[in-house]
């Protein structure tokens, strides 16, 4: 029985969080407000998302799927262009060929596919900027 | 936001864009064509699909109508195209298709061209095969 989908996501989380700079910044899916005032999170901040990929048969003679590819976009949120750049670039530098190693798949290593510019998003208070990197991660059940 | 489909990166071809006989190049530009005019209509079809509140469905809806693609243009080693969106609402194509940190990426291009991978694929190979006879 191959591993679930969410494993494959699970470890790209992981590996980005194993590195100190990244540990408590990274969120997934959505960003929490702050607890005590409710008030929008403070940048820095990163922010994961991702679909979990197509199931796909890459023989025409197959039965079952073998292969999926996940789409994941890591967005690097600071208090201006400039330091939202400086995160993007720490981000890349750690994710730009990683190689998951997830039971029950074989996966190829993470390939960059997307990069948009920086926005700023002024309804923010105060205004944060942010930019986001796409990658894909092509993996075949073993 | 652009596509470029780099013929040299297709394994099925094996040579560069220079080796291929002059005769057999319109077939290869019409079929990037194709691509690009199918990837332009996915892109729109997706973004129209997308669940949002009413206050924003007449922006999405101009947004949609206008997406537009370049004629194809050989540069070199590659047949270049692009799928763009015109008009008052085109900044906004950057945070569907990329999310914000308010909003996930919707991917209205990249699940277009993923979508379309396979058709140039074979448009490829038909436009090669037309391109010999």
């Amino acid at each position: 029985m191959a591993s679930s989908k969410r494993a494959l996501i699970q470890n790209v989380l992981e590996h980005i969080r194993g590195e100190p700079l990244f540990t408590e910044l990274v969120h997934y899916g959505s960003v929490p407000n702050q607890e005590s005032t409710d008030a929008p999170l403070p940048a820095p901040y990163i922010v994961v998302h991702s679909d979990l990929g197509p199931d796909e048969r890459e023989r025409v003679t197959s039965e079952v799927s073998t292969r999926t590819d996940v789409s994941i976009s890591v967005m690097a949120v600071g208090v201006d262009a400039d330091q939202a750049l400086w995160w993007a670039d720490k981000l890349t530098a750690r994710l730009l060929d990683y190689k998951p190693v997830v039971d029950g798949w074989q996966c190829s290593a993470l390939r960059h596919v997307g990069s948009a510019a920086v926005q700023d998003l002024t309804e923010h208070t105060p205004s944060v900027h942010y930019t986001s990197d796409d990658y894909d991660l092509t993996a075949r059940r073993t | 936001m652009q596509f470029s489909f780099d013929v040299q990166g297709m394994d099925a071809l094996h040579m560069g864009f220079r080796n291929i006989p002059t005769r057999t190049k319109p077939f290869l530009v019409k079929a990037v064509e194709k691509t690009a005019y199918d990837v332009k209509n996915d892109a729109k079809t997706n973004i129209q699909n997308i669940p949002q509140a009413k206050r924003t469905i007449g922006r999405l809806g101009k947004l949609a109508n206008a997406a537009r693609y370049d004629k194809p243009k050989i540069l070199g080693e590659v047949i270049e195209t692009k799928v763009e969106f015109h008009g008052a609402q085109a900044r906004l194509i950057g945070v569907i298709e990329h999310g914000s940190p308010t909003s996930g990426p919707k991917w209205p291009l990249k699940r277009a061209g993923e979508a379309n991978e396979e058709n140039f694929t074979e448009g490829i190979r038909k436009a090669i095969a037309d391109g010999i006879q």
